[in-house]
């Protein structure tokens, strides 16, 4: 199609063609181009089928409003390709189709509307219920719309930005660049969000002005010039508000072009004051097929020949209910489309100027009369016009209706602010009855239509919004608002939607193929306010969020029941269907890594996560760990610990705050010994343990599990906020590199790179020493058992954990020290049965339960944080035990947390296991589980359920006493 | 999400900084040992009211201050001290 | 064994122009490629300092009072001393020095416990709005002050510069094990805006 060249208005390249796929063949859309406007252009009027009746349907508005123009694009179902610019060689594929949109083999689904009315979905085939599974897999073939590849993987660049303000003007038409000026002229920040690609709003493609000696493109022109070259203003094109929360906080996402470094930007502002001025769009008009490839709105034909160079038709037939609807007329008019009628639902009210030059056209003109049905089998061909209370008809062939009732406010961004919006009667608007401090709104948003007008309210609200943040800008406000008082005030406008009439396709909502029909029958089950009725025929819940059916259908129910006053249905953010990867932005889970980590990472360790951590978890392949396990029984084996929290304490009131959140008593720590020690909550429960040492004079280290580090500090500053205590805290938890050095050669390993004196005589199980390694690395070493061997846990500061690991495998190369995981450290405490937080115990799980009774300090004096709690619990026999628990089967090893019953005929839930594994050690699966107290007794027979299979399926296990491995504890000791 | 907070150290911040430390019921009921009752009523029951509470926050991923604050549980707004409670 | 290395948490995947052996550290002075700013520059291995005191007036680390008022930072030719509370104060030293800390309880040396990073040079504010809310555009800052929240999704304390041509840039401190992550943030984010990571040199051309 040949596109008008010498536009002013034009924002599209001609000289620079896009090639893209359309239908396997290949298409050309300009530069500028969205996909929509290039493939109207291209020629293409029925883009894809409806949802539930496949009817064809084409472009009817221009900025997402429905999803009549949505399509897949590169493999990406439901694109918005009226928002969505053109990039060359895109693949662009229509949905909902079998066969074609042309041509849809289940177009016959638009006459067997009677069988699905209102509610349909919920309601039938659902019995008998054998009935049910078949049909809803045929309906969701029939249904919907793009198709999801659930092998697609998204490969665009997601980005986000963070930017602040102190005026955020929404909207960048006239009113929000006129305030974005008057605001910075205050010498605020201010930010300027715009939805298309370029400022401009209304006035960007319209020429008349009532008075004005400037065309209104210019004037948009001349905005859109002093806001770019004011350095006060941040612009944001090709941004569409999503959101608007509590204190002021706004939301936005950017869709990038091929220039920019992402395809789409989360953009989310923190701003002290808001404007609205996201201005009006059309209101569609309710007829017989008024849906119909062919029937757009004023504005869309406007635009498309305005703004993108194309005659959006040859004839055409206008049915509109505002003044901006006969200007479109009459421009498209001169741009040589033939106009072969008028129709207005006003009968007066109409800019006299404007009918002049209709007249002057001679164009057909009929007030008071409006669209009643659109012929034509895919694409309207003809139109029916009608008289509004006496019937009167005329048909005029057209193959372009542009229909629309009247305005109605953009107002969502004011409702997602204000809250709930009302019905004002002058202009026929949805608005806030009052606005939050901060938020301000000003243009076609509120039913402004004069151009002065227009612009005085956006200064006016850019002045006042300064005035706001704290700028000495009162006057200039108060001179604004008499500025605009002096000016026409909103229009009136009219909540008149459609003739009444028996059609059955006037569709209230495209997107879930909704009609007036459909309304009714929402009404006549009972169903009689807007927002039940959305709920029950699903009208505005599709991808068009509303864009088509929010204000009517509001309009509609209050016309229908003739008692309600309207009332809109609740707006909730995303204003726009907006991809979760945009939401997601750089997506970037912040993970933290060990100083061994890429050392472990070479030696084949595959990690998990702990807390913020990575973790090695294995070091082979056998998921058993068997060797990993047998080396550290049998040989000597080193284990990064460095994730573990560790503190340092110090200050005259260190030990109280140490009285405080461990339950065990902390002054009786002797110099160079190890205290083990558990934090429970004010229920007793325990959250962590870990060891504390005393370093100096009020001064201590402790350490912490790794998932517990984070939180460590405001704990023990939130027990203690009500004290005046004078201590202080340092997490030293990244700077201390934890290597457990374990295994009967361990001492072996460890001679060969100190000259410290390490032997069991000078430094014995249960103390610590600091000493140095070779190369003069300071350590702090301690003599714990968790994995009950001889080991040495050594504290290394990070910077130095490199060389200190590669030391220990050098020194331990011909003992066959080898690095082990978690997994391995899981297995080796289990035998020891030793507790993991989390694994062996749960939120209710207190420290009796666990049998660390001995923990617990009762010196009144103390008293540390749950123990009124665990004082409360001693005498309760019933409580969830840890219980030694051995497997009947050697072999068979049920997964973690599986349930216990007290036999398989009685099933009651009598406990579950912490942690299970096949122990070589011990020669049989064992375990540690939390089991009710009069099931704890040793040879108790238990039953497990068998978490793999049938649930029919019991295991049998049998109380043994812990440790399982080397129950004196002398190993670890030597 | 979009919460506001005035950290006294900080300034105003974005309420994912903060952790909710619950209503603010004082310290920790005094004495040797006290009642199950006592201890119920401190860990576990709280006023639940619908309009402005006094509660603690930490400043966790700033200065990690623990202060009160008021909040309206209504619109989830930090509000200023009502009258009488400061 | 002699020479123990001790290593940074950061690396960045950058050409290395110039090395340099200091105190077992293997510090990269210059790197192929800088470009033309903003610059990415590793400071982890310098000397970083906790002071906690009811009462800090007393204290003059390597000579330098502690800045009275909270969020007030203080540089004093190549050390810099950040308030964080009222008993509360870091010292960062952005050149290598002798200077030893004090040997008084209440200093901590946490230069193991934390990463630093310096971002320098025109844009580094506008990149900050990419992977911070922290509003460090706001012409209500006075330089140098102290930030201190979350940065690349982690905690940190931001330090903002202004240095005495007028160019502008920041330091941020943070755990040391998110280094990793931080940097591959940073600089995804910095890809617009020509953030390329750049040697020592650089932060004492800035200062």
């Amino acid at each position: 199609m040949k596109r008008r060249l010498s536009l002013p208005t034009r924002r599209v390249d001609l000289q620079r063609r896009i090639p893209f796929f359309y239908k396997k063949r290949t298409c050309y859309g300009v530069k500028g181009d969205t996909i929509a406007t290039a493939l109207y252009a291209s020629g293409v009027r029925i883009f894809g089928r409806s949802l539930k009746y496949h009817r064809p349907r084409g472009l009817y508005s221009m900025d997402g409003e429905c999803s009549n123009t949505m399509m897949t694009v590169d493999g990406v179902p439901n694109v918005r390709t009226e928002t969505t610019l053109l990039r060359e060689d895109m693949v662009i594929e229509e949905q909902n189709v079998l066969f074609s949109a042309r041509n849809d083999l289940l177009g016959f689904m638009d006459r067997l509307d009677r069988f699905m009315p209102a509610g349909f979905y919920y309601e039938s085939l659902h019995k008998p219920a054998i009935l049910w599974p078949m049909a809803a897999k045929m309906v969701r073939k029939a249904a919907g719309l793009g198709h999801i590849d659930p092998g697609f993987r998204f490969s665009g660049i997601c980005d986000e930005i963070y930017p602040a303000a102190d005026v955020c003007v929404i909207g960048g038409g006239p009113a929000g660049m006129s305030a974005a000026l008057a605001a910075a002229a205050s010498g605020m920040r201010v930010i300027l969000l715009e939805a298309r690609p370029w400022l401009g709003g209304s006035f960007d493609y319209r020429l008349y002005a009532a008075g004005e000696t400037m065309p209104l493109y210019e004037q948009a022109g001349e905005l859109s010039s002093r806001v770019a070259s004011n350095g006060g203003i941040r612009v944001f094109t090709r941004t569409a508000m999503v959101g608007g929360y509590n204190d002021n906080l706004v939301t936005a996402v950017t869709e990038g072009t091929p220039e920019d470094p992402f395809d789409y930007r989360y953009v989310e502002i923190r701003t002290k004051s808001v404007i609205v001025a996201t201005g009006a769009r059309e209101r569609p008009l309710l007829f017989e097929n008024n849906e119909r490839p062919g029937v757009m709105q004023p504005d869309c034909a406007l635009r498309l020949a305005r703004t993108y160079g194309i005659l959006p038709g040859r004839d055409a037939v206008f049915s509109v209910g505002h003044d901006f609807g006969l200007e479109a007329a009459l421009d498209l008019s001169d741009l040589g489309v033939s106009v072969r009628a008028v129709a207005d639902v006003r009968k007066d009210g109409h800019d006299p100027a404007l009918l002049e030059e209709i007249h002057r056209r001679n164009i057909a003109f009929f007030p008071g009369w409006a669209a009643a049905l659109a012929e034509g089998n895919k694409k309207v061909n003809s139109v029916r016009l009608s008289q509004i209370g006496t019937g009167r008809s005329r048909a005029f062939s057209c193959d372009l209706l542009a229909a629309a009732a009247g305005h109605t406010p953009a107002c969502e961004p004011l409702a997602l602010f204000c809250g709930r919006l009302a019905y004002n009667e002058t202009t026929g608007y949805f608005l806030p009855g009052k606005y939050p401090p901060g938020v301000f709104a000003a243009g076609r948003v509120l039913g402004l239509e004069a151009p002065t007008s227009i612009r005085a309210s956006g200064e006016w609200a850019g002045h006042e919004a300064a005035a706001f943040c704290g700028a000495d800008c009162h006057a200039a406000a108060k001179d604004a608002r008499k500025a605009l008082d002096g000016l026409p005030g909103p229009h009136a406008g009219s909540n008149w939607i459609a003739h009444p009439g028996p059609g059955r396709k006037r569709f209230v909502c495209f997107d879930e193929d909704v009609t007036e029909k459909n309304v009714r029958q929402a009404l006549a089950r009972g169903f009689d306010v807007p927002e039940l009725i959305k709920r029950f025929t699903a009208a505005g819940t599709g991808p068009g969020q509303g864009g088509i059916s929010g204000h009517n259908l509001p309009l509609l129910v209050s016309a229908l029941t003739k008692k309600n006053a309207a009332v809109p249905t609740t707006v909730r953010p995303p204003l726009r269907p907006v991809l979760l990867s945009a939401y997601a932005g750089n997506g970037r889970e912040m993970t933290k890594k060990t100083p061994v980590h890429e050392a472990q990472a070479k030696q084949g360790a595959v990690f998990r996560r702990v807390g913020s951590w990575h973790r090695a978890r294995y070091f082979s392949a056998d998921l058993d760990v068997t060797e990993e396990v047998a080396n550290v029984r049998s040989n000597v084996g080193i284990l990064d610990a460095s994730t573990l929290g560790c503190f340092r304490i110090f200050g005259p009131d260190a030990l109280s705050a140490l009285q405080r959140v461990y339950a065990g008593d902390m002054s009786a720590i002797r110099d160079g010994r190890i205290k083990y020690a558990a934090m429970c909550n004010h229920d007793g429960c325990v959250i962590d343990d870990g060891v504390v040492i005393r370093t100096g004079t009020n001064d201590y280290r402790f350490t912490t599990s790794t998932g517990r580090a984070g939180e460590t500090g405001e704990w023990i500053r939130y027990h203690t906020r009500f004290e005046k205590w004078d201590f202080h805290l340092v997490n030293l938890t990244d700077g201390t590199g934890v290597i457990n050095l374990a295994g009967p050669r361990a001492r072996d390993v460890l001679e060969k790179i100190t000259d410290a004196d390490i032997s069991n005589e000078a430094f014995s199980f249960g103390s610590w020493r600091a000493f140095r390694l070779a190369g003069g690395i300071p350590v702090t070493c301690m003599r714990l058992g968790f994995v009950g061997e001889l080991s040495f846990e050594l504290n290394i500061p990070a910077s130095f954990m490199q060389a200190a690991w590669d030391m220990l495998l050098e020194a331990g190369r011909d003992m066959a020290l080898r690095p082990f995981g978690v997994e391995a450290q899981n297995v080796l405490r289990l035998e020891k049965g030793h507790v993991i937080l989390g694994q062996e115990s749960e939120q209710r799980t207190n420290l009796l339960d666990l049998n660390l009774g001995f923990l617990w300090s009762r010196n009144k004096d103390i008293k540390p944080v749950g123990a009124d709690a665990l004082g409360q619990a001693e005498s309760d026999p019933n409580r969830l035990t840890l219980t030694g628990i051995r497997m009947a089967d050697t072999h068979a090893v049920p997964p973690d947390g599986s349930v216990i019953v007290n036999n398989a005929a009685d099933r009651r839930v009598i406990g579950y296991i912490g942690t299970i594994r096949k122990s070589a050690a011990v020669g049989a699966v064992v375990g540690m589980a939390l089991v009710e107290g009069p099931y704890t007794r040793e040879g108790t027979r238990l039953a497990i359920y068998d978490g793999h299979s049938n649930m029919n399926v019991f295991q049998h296990a049998t109380v043994v006493r812990m440790p399982f491995y080397d129950p004196e504890g002398e190993r670890m000791r030597i | 999400m979009s919460l506001l907070i005035q950290c006294p150290i900080c300034g105003r911040r974005n309420g994912y900084e903060f952790r909710y430390g619950g209503e603010d019921k004082g310290p920790y009921p005094d004495g040797p040992s006290i009642s199950p009752a006592q201890w119920y009523d401190y860990v576990h029951a709280n006023t639940c009211r619908a309009g402005v509470v006094r509660e603690w926050w930490c400043h966790r991923q700033g200065c990690g201050l623990w202060f009160t604050l008021f909040r309206d549980t209504g619109t989830n707004v930090q509000v200023s001290a009502p009258e009488g409670e400061q | 064994m002699n020479s123990i290395q001790r290593r940074s948490p950061v690396v960045f995947n950058a050409l290395e122009k110039e090395v340099q052996d200091r105190d077992g550290w293997r510090i990269v002075k210059k790197y192929a490629g800088e470009g033309a700013g903003p610059y990415l520059v590793d400071l982890s291995h310098l000397p970083r300092w906790d002071l906690q005191d009811r009462d800090l007036s007393a204290y003059r680390p390597a000579g330098v009072p502690i800045p009275e008022s909270i969020g007030e930072s203080r540089i004093h030719e190549t050390l810099m001393v950040n308030r964080m509370n009222r008993t509360q104060a870091t010292i960062w030293h952005m050149a290598p020095n002798s200077d030893v800390m004090p040997d008084e309880k209440a200093f901590t040396d946490i230069r193991e416990n934390t990463a630093c990073l310096a971002v320098l040079g025109s844009g580094s504010i506008a990149l900050s709005e990419k992977v911070s809310r922290l509003d460090l555009a706001d012409p209500a800052h006075r330089t140098p002050s102290l930030l201190q929240g979350p940065f690349a999704r982690v905690p940190c304390q931001v330090v903002l510069l202004r240095n005495q041509t007028g160019r502008e840039g920041f330091i941020f401190m943070f755990s040391r094990g998110y280094a990793g992550d931080v940097v591959d943030t940073v600089l995804f984010a910095g890809r617009e805006h020509g953030l390329r990571p750049a040697g020592e040199d650089r932060m004492f051309d800035f200062i």
